[in-house]
């Protein structure tokens, strides 16, 4: 692991992802599940139950992807990068409406697109054989 | 060697925040500049996205021409005070065109080299330009990938805070909310001020 950039980022990321998830329940006590308007997590990052979900699973995924192998961990970077890339986009035109079922604000935006820089980065820049040394391993 | 691995991402990252802002200035542009601006955000993440596959800044004197061309239209739509007439915020403009002149200064770069590489010296040395690294290899990049990420996160949020699209997206009127606790400077893209 210690030589895979998408082991190392995913085993962090995905520890981070489930802390952080764990930690917004205890600001989001009274908070509806899809709330506009969630809690603070420090103080600076809005999140309602539903966010903190995401962020466990997402969180789970990364940590067992990077626990794996070097395929899995370089799939599941790429796939949630690109994903909080297209919500870095996306939330933009919905916060602050009815749609905003994440309960996002500035600070998660700031968060999720340096994310997803990082995750796609990885994923898509680090150990481009990956896949390939994997099948070559895997076949007989 | 250190600080070429360090930022070797840098441009590819720096073209992934480019476009995020130029698409986001193309949603609140109206008439021909709101094409423009999208074609140009596609392009931007599109080669953004292929350069980090590939390990290299790909097609580099297109890269080069299409982001010389883009800054051109973004100082005229300043000059020309088009920018205000068609809804493009100048701000995020500004911040766009820095993102596209460190494509531009990388791709220039590379075209460079390459020229100099192709003229026939009996020592040269090929290999500099025959490159087939990843473009994060080793934990070093891995770093500079991390802190390319924070830097280009920091200047396209409130350069995206600051488009049509996202003060829509935030409301003044919904500020102080939950007792004021939801109120952060970031709302306003970390710009300082309150209300």
């Amino acid at each position: 692991m210690r030589n895979s950039p998408n082991r190392i980022v995913a085993t962090v990321f995905g520890a981070v992802y489930v802390l952080v998830g764990l930690l917004g329940f205890a600001v989001t006590g009274g908070v509806g599940f899809i709330a506009t308007e969630g809690g603070l997590l420090l103080g600076i990052f809005e999140v309602n139950p539903l966010h903190n979900i995401a962020h466990l699973l997402i969180g789970a995924a990364l940590l067992i992807a990077g626990s794996a192998n070097v395929a899995a961990a370089k799939t599941v970077n790429t796939v949630v990068g690109g994903a909080y890339l297209l919500l870095g986009i996306v939330g933009f035109f919905l916060a602050g409406t009815a749609a905003n079922v994440l309960a996002l604000n500035t600070a998660d935006h700031f968060l999720h697109l340096a994310s997803a820089i990082v995750l796609l980065g990885v994923g898509v820049g680090a150990e481009r054989s990956a896949r390939v040394a994997t099948a070559e391993g895997a076949s007989p | 060697m250190t600080a070429p691995t360090l930022a070797r991402t840098w441009p590819m990252l720096s073209a992934l925040g480019g476009g995020l802002v130029l698409l986001a200035l193309a949603a609140g542009a109206g008439g021909a500049a709101a094409g423009a601006l999208a074609v140009a955000g596609i392009a931007g993440l599109s080669w953004g996205v292929l350069s980090l596959r590939a390990g290299r800044a790909i097609v580099p004197a297109v890269a080069l021409g299409v982001s010389t061309a883009v800054l051109a239209g973004a100082g005229a739509l300043v000059g020309t005070g088009l920018a205000v007439a068609t809804g493009v915020a100048v701000g995020p403009l500004v911040a766009a065109s820095v993102f596209i002149a460190v494509v531009a200064a990388h791709t220039a770069f590379v075209v460079r080299r390459r020229s100099r590489a192709a003229r026939p010296t009996p020592d040269q040395d090929r290999s500099v330009d025959a490159t087939t690294r990843p473009a994060v290899d080793g934990r070093l990049s891995l770093v500079g990938l991390v802190a390319g990420a924070l830097l280009v996160a920091g200047l396209a949020t409130p350069a995206l805070a600051a488009t049509e699209a996202g003060e829509l997206a935030v409301p003044h009127g919904e500020h102080g909310k939950q007792g004021g606790t939801s109120v952060t400077d970031a709302d306003h893209g970390g710009d300082g001020h309150r209300h």
